[in-house]
C-alpha cells in the first residue's frame, strides 16, 4: 500500500467525527463529502457492517456502519427506533467511493498543532482495545484523544475479518 | 496544446478507427472485387499518406504510398487482390497501427523506416521483385479522381490549418465513423458527434443529481397543487433523460467481433485451412467496458478453434465433411447479461487424450480420471498447463491461455462453458454481465425490501397456494406445464427470515428459465416492471448472488439478483434428494407415472428432469427412440409395452423422465407424470411396491435401459 493511498496524516489535516462516543479522524484527502443520513436500501447476505445501499447522484454506494465495523455490535437505535448514525461521510479509497455512517461530525483538525502518541506501546494498544486493528495514529488534543483510522483497513472486509474476530475473542 | 498537436491527435484517433474497418474491408476484398469498397480502402490509405506528409511523418508516408499504389493497380485492372497482396496490406495496417501507438506516446515517428515492407508492396505492385519503377509513378492520373475527392474532404491536409480548417477536419473524422451511410455525407455529419467518455460520465452523474432533486421537490407538492401537473411532466422528462444518457454509453459489439474476422483469415491462411467465420448479433449494444473485456478471450477462442479444431481440407474430406470449416460466433442478450456462443465444426476435443495428458502431467489422478463425467472432462480444458494439441506451435499448444481466458472472464463475473463432441466440433459459451447496460427488470417484493430480476430469465409468474405444492423432505415443488419444478425462497437464499408458506394465502412464484433446471422462485409479490440501468456491484458486496445494482424511479438503489447463479438456483434434483435421504434414511421419494394401463414408480433420486418432447423430433431405433437433447442425443426407452410407441404417432408431444443411469443419462417415455410420493415404510416385493393399497411396479432404470440396448 502506498502512502498516497493510506493517507499520510502526520502533520496533515483530518476530518473528524464521533462513533460510539470515541473521537476519530480520517485524512481530508480521503474525504469526498459529508451529508446528512438519507434512506438506505437494506442488503442481506453480506457483512453485518454493510447496512445498505445509497444513491449518491446516480452512483450506488455501500453504506458501512462504522460502529458495527469497528466493534462488531449491531447498530444503536434512538428512542424513535432510528439509527444514531445520522451522518454520511463519503470516502474515496482506491478510487472506490464508500459511505461511512457516523454519529456526529466535528470540524477539520490540523494535526501539526498536536502531539502524536506512540501507538506501539502495550498500554496504548490495550486502551485502543477493539479499535487497535483499524487505528493508524493517535493524537492528544486539548480535551480528547483523536484516533486516526486506517481507512484502507476499515474497508478491507476480506482480510480484516479474522483479525477483528480474534480481537473480540 | 498547439494546433499541430491537436491535428496529430485527431489524425491518431481518426486513423485508429479507420484501421479497424480497413482490416475488415481488406478481408472482404480478398474474395470479392467491389469497386466502392476498393475506393474506400484507397481513400483511407490516401488520407493517411496525405496527413503523414503534412505532419512530416516521412516513413509512414512512404509506406502508405506503397500500399496506395498496390490498390491503384487493383483498381486499374479491376482484379481481385490475391492473398499475398492482402497479407502485405494487412501488415501495412498493423505497421501503421503500431506507429500510431508510438506516436501517441512519443509525439514522433519511430526510426524504423519499414523499408522491407515498402519494398514488398512495391514488388507486388510491379508484379516483380526486382524493384522496378513503382506503378504510381508510371501513371499517377489513375488515382487522381479518388485522391481529389479525399483531399476535398480534408482541406487541413494541404496547408497549415486555421481554426476553421481544424473544425472541418473534425467533421471529416465523423464521416469516417459510419462509412456505410456515406451516401449523404451532410446527413451523417449532423447525425454523429464525438463525445469524450468523461463527459458522458459527468452527464450521468448530473442526471442522477437531478433525479434526487426532483424527488425532494416532489415531497413538498400536494396532488391538488397547481404545480402538480408540470411536476409530473418534469418527472417524465427526467426519466427519459436518465435513460438516454445511459444508452449513450452503449456501443455495438461490432467493435470486437469484426476484429475476429481478421484473425480468422490470417490464421486460416497460415495453417493452410479453409475457414468461414460467421458472426451473428454484432448489432447488440453493450457497455464499452464489456467489449473491452470480451476482446482478448474471443480472439483466443477463434485462434484455438482454427488451430485446434478445424481440420485441413484433406482431413475434412476424408472425414466426409465440407472441406471448408465453419466457425460461428453468435451473440445474444439473455437475462442480465450477454451470451456468446462460439461454435466450430472441427474435430472436437479428444477428452481421452486430454485426460491421459493430465495424468501424465500430474494434474489428475487415474482414479479421478476414471470417474470424470462430461462436466469433469470439460473442466480439463481449463486446467493450467494442459493442452489438447500434441505439438507446440507459435499459435497454441502450450496449454497457456484457456485458464487465463476463464480467469479473466470470472474476474468480471463472467462464465465460460465448453461442450465438445469428437469428430463434430466444439462450442464455447461465454456469459458476461452487462455492466451499465439496460435490461428489462421485474421488481419483486421480498420481506422488507425489493429486488430486481432480469425479465429474460423469467418464463412466467404463478399465483398459487400451499395445497398445490408438493413437498419432499424440506424441499417444495410445483407442477407446471407437466414439469415438476423445485421451489426456492428468494428471502431465504438472500439471508432473510425463513419462509413460512403455511401462513400465506397466496404464494407468488416466479418461474425461472435455467439451462439445465428450470425452477420456481418464491417472492412476496410483484411490484413493478421496468427498464433498469445496470450499475456495477460495489466490490464489498462480492459477486455471486447479484449481477449489479440499479436505481429505480423512486431514486432508491436496488440489487439485481442473478437468478441463474448457484447461490440462488437450486442444486440438481439428484443432489437435493441425496441430502434429504441422508438425513431421513427411512423415507424415500418416488415419481409416479402412468404408461399404457399400468402405473409405475421411479426412485426420485434417479430423476434429473421431466421433459415434454416434440414427437416430430423422435427417431425410432429398434425398441428405443432418440432425440436431440442439450446439443447431444438422448436415448428414450418406453416404460411398459411396446404398443405405447404407436400411440405417440397421434400426439404432438410426449412426456419423458430424464434419469441418471450407471452409464450417464437416459430418457424414459411415459404416458403421463402423475405425482410425487414420499413414503416412509415402503412395502416392497420384488419389483412391486404397495402404494395407497395399490400394487405399482418399481422401475429399475439401469435394467430397463440395459435391456433396451441388448434388444437392439
Amino acid at each position: 500500500m502506498t502512502d498516497e493511498i493510506s493517507g499520510i496524516v502526520e502533520g496533515g489535516v483530518v476530518t473528524t467525527f464521533w462513533c460510539e462516543g470515541t473521537f476519530f479522524g480520517i485524512p481530508i484527502e480521503q474525504t469526498q463529502e459529508i451529508t446528512s443520513h438519507s434512506e438506505l436500501t437494506p442488503v442481506w447476505r453480506t457483512d453485518p457492517a454493510c447496512v445498505g445501499l445509497t444513491n449518491l447522484r446516480g452512483q450506488v454506494l455501500v453504506a458501512v456502519s462504522l460502529a458495527t465495523r469497528l466493534t462488531g455490535k449491531t447498530r444503536r437505535l434512538n428512542e424513535e427506533g432510528v439509527s444514531v448514525e445520522k451522518f454520511q461521510i463519503i470516502v474515496n479509497i482506491h478510487n472506490v467511493r464508500t459511505c461511512l455512517l457516523v454519529e456526529e461530525v466535528g470540524s477539520t483538525v490540523d494535526l501539526k498543532d498536536f502531539k502524536k502518541i506512540n501507538t506501539d506501546s502495550a498500554n496504548t494498544q490495550l486502551q485502543l482495545g477493539l479499535y487497535a486493528n483499524f487505528v493508524k495514529e493517535v493524537y492528544l488534543l486539548e480535551n480528547d484523544l483523536l484516533l486516526i483510522l486506517d481507512l484502507a483497513k476499515v474497508l478491507d472486509f476480506k482480510n480484516n475479518d479474522k483479525q477483528r474476530k480474534a480481537q473480540i475473542c | 496544446m498547439d494546433k499541430n498537436d491537436e491535428l496529430l491527435l485527431a489524425f491518431i484517433e481518426e486513423s485508429t478507427e479507420n484501421l479497424d474497418k480497413l482490416d475488415l474491408d481488406l478481408v472482404k476484398l480478398e474474395t470479392n472485387f467491389e469497386p466502392d469498397l476498393l475506393a474506400d480502402v484507397f481513400r483511407t490509405f490516401h488520407t493517411i499518406k496525405g496527413t503523414c506528409g503534412f505532419l512530416g511523418l516521412n516513413n509512414l508516408e512512404q509506406l502508405a504510398h506503397a500500399g496506395e499504389s498496390l490498390l491503384g493497380k487493383a483498381r486499374e485492372n479491376k482484379s481481385v487482390l490475391d492473398s499475398e497482396a492482402i497479407s502485405a496490406l494487412l501488415k501495412l495496417a498493423d505497421s501503421v497501427r503500431a506507429t500510431l501507438v508510438y506516436l501517441e506516446q512519443n509525439g514522433e515517428e519511430p526510426d524504423d523506416g519499414f523499408s522491407e515492407l515498402t519494398a514488398e508492396l512495391k514488388a507486388l505492385t510491379d508484379g516483380t521483385s526486382d524493384g522496378s519503377k513503382p506503378e504510381e509513378e508510371k501513371n499517377p492520373e489513375d488515382i487522381k479522381d479518388v485522391a481529389d475527392q479525399t483531399i476535398t474532404q480534408s482541406p487541413s491536409l494541404r496547408s497549415v490549418p486555421d481554426e476553421k480548417q481544424l473544425l472541418e477536419s473534425e467533421n471529416h473524422i465523423l464521416t469516417k465513423l459510419e462509412p456505410a451511410e456515406k451516401s449523404n455525407a451532410g446527413e451523417v455529419e449532423e447525425k454523429y458527434l464525438r463525445v469524450e467518455l468523461v463527459t458522458l460520465d459527468l452527464l450521468q452523474e448530473l442526471v442522477g443529481e437531478l433525479t434526487l432533486a426532483r424527488m425532494r421537490v416532489g415531497s413538498f407538492i400536494e396532488e391538488d397543487s397547481p404545480v402538480a401537473g408540470p411536476f409530473h411532466q418534469m418527472t417524465l422528462i427526467t426519466k427519459n433523460l436518465q435513460k438516454s444518457v445511459s444508452l449513450a454509453r452503449l456501443q455495438p459489439m461490432t467493435a470486437v467481433l469484426d476484429r475476429c474476422r481478421r484473425i480468422a483469415r490470417d490464421l486460416a491462411l497460415e495453417e493452410g485451412k479453409e475457414v468461414v467465420l460467421k458472426i451473428e448479433g454484432e448489432t447488440i449494444r453493450v457497455d464499452r467496458s464489456v467489449n473491452e473485456i470480451l476482446r482478448d478471450p474471443l480472439i483466443h477462442l477463434v485462434r484455438n478453434a482454427i488451430d485446434h479444431g478445424i481440420e485441413t481440407p484433406e482431413e475434412r474430406l476424408a472425414a466426409g465433411k465440407d472441406p471448408i470449416g465453419t466457425v460461428k460466433i453468435e451473440a445474444k442478450l439473455l437475462g442480465g447479461g450477454v451470451n456468446i456462443e462460439l461454435t466450430d465444426d472441427g474435430k472436437g476435443v479428444d477428452y481421452n487424450t486430454l485426460a491421459s495428458k493430465a495424468i501424465a502431467e500430474g494434474l489428475l489422478s487415474e482414479t479421478q480420471a476414471a470417474n470424470l463425467d462430461q462436466e469433469g472432462y470439460s473442466k480439463l480444458l481449463f486446467l493450467r498447463g494442459l493442452s489438447s494439441k500434441s505439438q507446440v506451435t507459435t499459435i497454441s499448444g502450450r496449454g497457456v491461455g484457456m485458464d487465463v481466458v476463464k480467469t479473466n472472464l470470472e474476474k468480471v463475473g463472467g462464465k465460460i462453458h465448453v461442450q465438445s463432441v469428437q469428430g463434430e466440433g466444439t462450442t464455447f459459451k461465454i456469459s458476461l454481465p452487462l455492466t451499465l447496460a439496460v435490461i428489462q427488470g421485474l421488481v419483486v417484493g421480498c420481506q422488507d425490501s425489493k429486488y430486481v430480476i432480469p425479465q429474460l430469465d423469467v418464463l412466467t409468474i404463478v399465483q398459487t397456494n400451499k395445497s398445490k405444492l408438493e413437498q419432499i423432505g424440506e424441499a417444495y415443488f410445483i407442477r407446471w406445464e407437466g414439469t415438476l419444478l423445485q421451489l426456492v425462497s428468494l428471502a431465504e437464499k438472500l439471508g432473510g427470515r425463513p419462509e413460512d408458506l403455511a401462513v400465506k394465502d397466496q404464494i407468488t412464484i416466479v418461474i425461472i428459465q435455467k439451462d439445465n433446471l428450470n425452477y420456481g422462485l418464491i417472492v412476496d409479490g410483484m411490484e413493478d416492471n421496468l427498464e433498469a440501468v445496470v450499475k456495477p456491484l460495489p466490490e464489498i458486496l462480492g459477486g455471486g448472488a447479484f449481477i449489479g445494482t440499479t436505481i429505480l424511479p423512486d431514486g432508491c438503489p436496488y440489487l439485481i439478483v442473478d437468478v441463474l447463479s448457484n447461490q440462488i438456483a437450486p442444486a440438481k434434483l439428484t443432489e437435493v434428494q441425496k441430502d434429504t435421504s441422508s438425513e431421513e434414511k427411512s423415507t424415500t421419494g418416488f415419481l409416479l407415472v402412468s404408461s399404457g394401463k399400468n402405473r409405475y414408480v421411479l426412485p426420485l433420486s434417479r430423476v434429473r428432469r421431466l421433459e415434454r418432447l416434440e414427437v416430430k423430433n423422435l427417431k425410432r431405433s429398434a425398441k428405443k427412440y432418440v432425440t436431440p437433447y442439450n446439443k447431444g442425443i438422448l436415448e428414450l426407452t418406453p416404460i411398459g409395452e411396446s404398443e405405447i410407441l404407436n400411440s405417440y404417432k397421434q400426439e404432438t408431444h410426449v412426456d419423458a423422465v430424464v434419469c441418471s443411469t450407471s452409464s450417464g443419462i437416459a430418457g424414459l417415455l411415459v404416458d403421463s407424470i402423475q405425482d410425487i410420493l414420499y413414503l416412509e415404510n415402503l412395502s416392497k416385493r420384488g419389483n412391486q411396491v404397495l402404494i395407497n393399497s395399490q400394487i405399482v411396479t418399481l422401475v429399475d432404470v439401469d435394467d430397463l435401459t440395459k435391456r433396451a440396448n441388448d434388444d437392439r
